[in-house]
């Protein structure tokens, strides 16, 4: 093993890998802060550029990119209220109120700690599941993930925000809207009512946009904040710093969150987005005052970020392993793979595993040097949202019509995310949670599909396997946990208070 | 004085020449010097096709002396992107790679969204075939025909789509050897149908045969047999079907049919009515590439290989599998890849 | 507030409803097809209808939205948001890169920014459509309008 990491080492430290690692950076964070652009066109977009490159240098560039996105995204999500990419959806709930409430700087400094952090706690995990890989992930099969997406979507009554039926409401809408399109299983295109568009029916990208910028972007236009962010007064270090302090004092929740992120990362299917949010209602869930949080709790941002980045090493343990992406902005970096004439899967980590290890590296370094650049950058970033808003609103716009346009190079897209946008606005005004209908909407055609091959594989019979058994409960267990805790600790209480009044 | 005089002759004969030249004489090298030429991949960057196209676009840019740039245009598997090119203006402008197997196969199976007709497109060239081969789960009991004919339960075959060519395979497999099966599909790639395979969630999948001298190596997926009547040059110890089993005419019609629609392979067409002058360039463009012996090289070198057929064989193919078949054929065929086996 | 959202909850209800219709008889889908949005809608209708009884029921009920009150007058409203939904005709009218600049030129000048940083703006604009994502990435960014015959 200590053979391996040298050679990684080796292959690593070279001027070329570390030069094109810490462009790539730049790249993700720029990429994830603007709107619209998040992880996966990003990685589509460098692509081309990767042909021709060394095989390591390559990857090292397209990885370094792609794991930084979410942390870029925090910014956006936190600032402004618009997620950079789907997975910071998340952060949105509660680092949105917090920068409202004057706590901006603080949100900020805990997001990109949490995101440093999670992302080497990811990067952990893939050095030290590599090699076990194989056997767990042979246990992981249809039913098991189908059972994974049916506990990321209990999670949307989680996220309801202030009333859980709005966030039923919302998780239901998106499970619905989710069903456009042509259905892996049937093989017809449903509700496509003859409009090509719709062949594929709705999508990410512009659904995002939609339901999350575009009401910032009118709010902005039509008399903008009332208090900017941190009373206009410029932001010092200071409370970036505190943030941090905040992050590194509650150690259990980032481990928590960021396992959760390696393990829904690993499921090859799940996709990674859904990660952040089932970390944000773990931590909601397991919280002692969950009420609090929607309205700006610093745990609501710690937990969705970590876990961003720690997902990111779990896909990538299966994407070497297998050569399975785990998720679309993996498929993607396959791709690069392929550019460069390698391919992952088991052939590739008996044969480079150097390679892999090295890309391990690179995921840990990234992740720093983006926590550090973008601690450098807020300051002055953050005067960006203290602009007046007469002039950030039609910059965004711009910045959301680029990015809904080369998501698919199509320009209906751009369409489509200004029509979901007035459902967006509805939403927002009404107190509906938008993260949920976005949860609803990436968990649904995993439930549908993969329910469908584990009845056709295994018959009803599939929820025996020991993996679902193992599944149900922590379904169940996490769905009462609070509960059964708080009546447990009700219980000592009075036990406890008798015995004192007795005596 | 003489000189001058000569000299306005000359200008004169010459704007005389230039004049008697009729108008629309311009050549096809001539209408592509300078242009931008779309190479359109109906999936996204990353993907095989992508690479395949980003690999020629700099060899047929240099023949047809126009700056070619491929174009992403995802959407409906492809099918989306072929109706727009199918819909473009015939100036030779726009060229897409394209899978003729899966476009031929949704054609014929009247996917919905479908609204191009292979036969009217302006075929270039083919790029590269495909040969099938079927593979075991070695978890499942299957080693033999015999076997599989003999099952208890019913074969459990694993599909992508059910609009896509994989899962067909496996059915056109089942209708030949009169097997009791159902195809599940869903998975989402073939990768996952493998791994499916190997946690013995299904029996037994297609795949193509490049695929199967890979996976095929560590015993967790057995490569049963190559679809067709010519053994595999990639994988050549796996014997084809008609060498396993005693096929009747009516049951080999089925496994030729299959290889006859998967040799259709990947391809790269044009809109229907070029200017015939456009479509000859581009198709010489295409054939010099696609048989430069550099250009094979190179191809091969990146596992991308390359297999040309002329674009008068592959309209030929592409008869065969859907010009020529009667109502009935087309509704059986429809039948088994669809529907028997759910 | 309730009006708009028991409106709201109305616009869903129909929405999910029409659709099922449509799929169930007017494109003749079949019950395998629609068995998973039937469940869905189905459920979503159930809450809808729980969270219509609780307005209904509940005196006012102020729902925590994002929205903070707006100081402009209605007519404003209104223009604004038009202004900031003319990115759309615009970049139709004229292609992607002109469209944006002219969108940013305009929008920021309207709302009194001054003549070099509208212009800054809009060339800003310029350089990041046209020159990074058209000519550095590659997208292939529609710079004609889409009525252009060409």
């Amino acid at each position: 093993m200590l053979d391996v990491i040298s050679q990684a080492l080796g292959l690593f430290l070279s001027a070329n890998v570390l030069w094109l690692s810490v462009i790539g950076v730049l790249i993700g964070l720029v990429l994830g802060v603007l709107p619209g652009l998040g992880g996966l066109t990003a990685l589509a977009l460098l692509l081309p550029f990767v042909y021709g490159m060394e095989p390591m240098a390559g990857l090292a560039f397209l990885l370094a990119a792609h794991a930084v996105v979410y942390t870029g995204g925090a910014l956006t999500a936190i600032v402004l209220g618009i997620p950079g990419s789907a997975p910071n959806a998340a952060t949105v709930i509660d680092g949105y109120p917090m920068s409202r409430n004057g706590r901006g700087g603080e949100a900020l400094g805990a997001a990109f700690a949490a995101s440093g952090l999670g992302g080497l706690l990811g990067m952990i995990a893939l050095v030290a599941l590599l090699p076990f890989l194989q056997p767990v992930v042979m246990h992981i099969g249809s039913p098991e993930t189908f059972l994974f997406a049916v506990m990321g979507i209990i999670y949307v009554g989680a996220l309801g925000e202030r009333s859980m039926a709005r966030g039923l409401i919302a998780g239901g809408l998106g499970v619905f809207l989710a069903l456009f399109g042509y259905d892996r299983l049937a093989g017809v295109p449903r509700f496509w009512l003859g409009f090509d568009y719709l062949l594929d029916g709705v999508r990410l990208i512009p659904l995002v946009l939609g339901l999350f910028a575009i009401p910032e972007v009118l709010h902005l236009a039509l008399g903008g904040r009332d208090t900017s962010v941190n009373g206009g007064r410029a932001i010092g270090f200071a409370p970036i710093l505190s943030g941090m302090r905040e992050t590194l004092l509650r150690p259990y929740l980032l481990l928590k969150s960021s396992l959760i992120g390696v393990f829904i990362g690993i499921v090859p299917g799940v996709g990674g987005d859904t990660a952040p949010f089932v970390a944000y209602a773990s931590a909601k869930q397991g919280a002692r005052d969950p009420k609090a949080y929607g309205q700006g709790v610093i745990e609501g941002v710690i937990a969705p970020e970590s876990s961003n980045n720690a997902k990111e090493g779990g896909a990538l343990v299966t994407t070497l392993a297998l050569g399975i992406p785990g998720s679309a902005g993996m498929s993607v970096l396959i791709g690069g793979f392929l550019l460069l004439g390698l391919e992952p899967g088991p052939d590739f980590l008996a044969n480079h595993m150097d390679l892999a290890v090295g890309l391990a590296l690179v995921l840990a370094f990234a992740n720093l040097i983006a926590v550090a650049f973008m601690i450098a950058a807020s300051p002055l970033l953050l005067k960006v949202a203290n602009l007046r808003p007469q002039m950030l609103a039609p910059v965004l716009g711009v910045l959301i019509v680029l990015g809904a346009y080369a998501y698919r190079n199509d320009p209906l897209d751009v369409v489509a995310t200004f029509v979901i946008g007035v459902l967006g606005c509805a939403m927002k005004t009404l107190g509906y949670s938008r993260p949920a209908l976005v949860l609803g909407f990436v968990m649904a055609p995993l439930i549908e599909t993969y329910l469908h091959i584990s009845l056709q594989a295994y018959g009803a019979s599939f929820l025996l396997r020991p993996g679902a058994l193992l599944l149900l409960g922590l379904i169940i267990m996490g769905l009462t946990w609070g509960r059964l805790q708080r009546f447990f600790l009700a219980a000592a209480a009075r036990y406890g208070g008798n015995g004192d009044a007795k005596r | 004085m003489i000189f001058r005089g000569l000299v306005r002759a000359l200008c004169a004969l010459f704007i005389l020449g230039r004049l008697a030249v009729p108008a629309g004489a311009e050549t096809a090298a001539d209408f592509y010097a300078g242009k931008v030429v779309r190479l359109v991949v109906g999936y996204g960057a990353g993907g095989g096709y992508d690479t395949y196209a980003r690999m020629l676009a700099p060899h047929l840019e240099k023949r047809l002396g126009a700056k070619v740039v491929v174009e992403n245009r995802p959407g409906g598997g492809g099918i989306v992107a072929l109706n727009q090119v199918s819909a473009a203006k015939p100036d030779g402008l726009t060229i897409m790679l394209v899978s003729a197997s899966s476009s031929t196969f949704s054609q014929l199976i009247e996917a919905e969204g479908v609204r191009y007709d292979v036969r009217r497109l302006g075929i270039l060239g083919r790029v590269i075939d495909e040969k099938r081969a079927f593979a075991w789960s070695a978890a499942a009991p299957y080693r033999t025909v015999e076997d599989a004919q003999n099952s208890a339960r019913p074969i459990r075959f694993g599909g992508t789509s059910r609009t896509d060519t994989l899962g067909a395979t496996s059915a056109f497999l089942a209708e030949a050897l009169g097997l009791n099966a159902q195809i599940v599909v869903g998975y989402k790639g073939t990768k996952e149908v493998s791994l499916a395979a190997v946690r013995g969630e299904i029996d037994g999948f297609a795949l193509s045969d490049s695929s199967a001298r890979k996976y095929g190596k560590d015993g967790s997926i057995l490569p049963f047999v190559i679809i067709s009547r010519e053994r595999s040059r990639i994988v050549p110890d796996i014997p084809t079907i008609f060498e396993v089993a005693e096929l009747s005419p009516a049951q080999a019609w089925w496994m030729d049919y299959c290889d006859a629609l998967l040799g259709l392979g990947r391809a790269l067409v044009t809109a229907p009515d070029l200017p015939a002058d456009r479509l000859t360039y581009l198709q010489a463009a295409v054939k010099d590439v696609l048989t430069d012996r550099a250009v094979v090289a190179e191809a091969e070198a990146k596992k991308r290989p390359l297999n040309y057929a002329s674009p008068e064989k592959t309209r030929e193919q592409i008869a065969a599998v859907i010009g020529s078949l009667t109502p009935e054929e087309i509704a059986r065929v429809r039948h088994v890849a669809q529907e028997k086996f759910r | 507030m309730r009006s708009g959202e028991i409106a709201f909850l109305g616009a869903v209800a129909a929405f999910l409803v029409g659709f099922c219709a449509l799929g169930l008889f007017h494109y003749d889908y079949s019950l395998s097809l629609m068995r998973f949005p039937l469940l869905a809608a189905g459920f979503t209708l159930l809450v809808v209808a729980v969270q219509l009884v609780t307005l209904s029921r509940s005196a006012c009920e102020v729902p925590q939205g994002n929205q903070r009150a707006t100081v402009l007058p209605r007519g404003s409203r209104f223009t604004q948001v038009a202004g900031l939904l003319s990115v759309l005709p615009l970049v139709f009218l004229c292609g992607f890169p002109a469209g944006l600049a002219l969108y940013l030129f305009g929008y920021l000048k309207v709302a009194g920014e001054s003549w070099t940083v509208s212009l800054a703006v809009a060339v800003a604009s310029l350089l990041l459509s046209y020159g990074l994502f058209i000519q550095v990435i590659g997208v292939p960014l529609p710079i004609w309008p889409a009525w252009w015959p060409a």
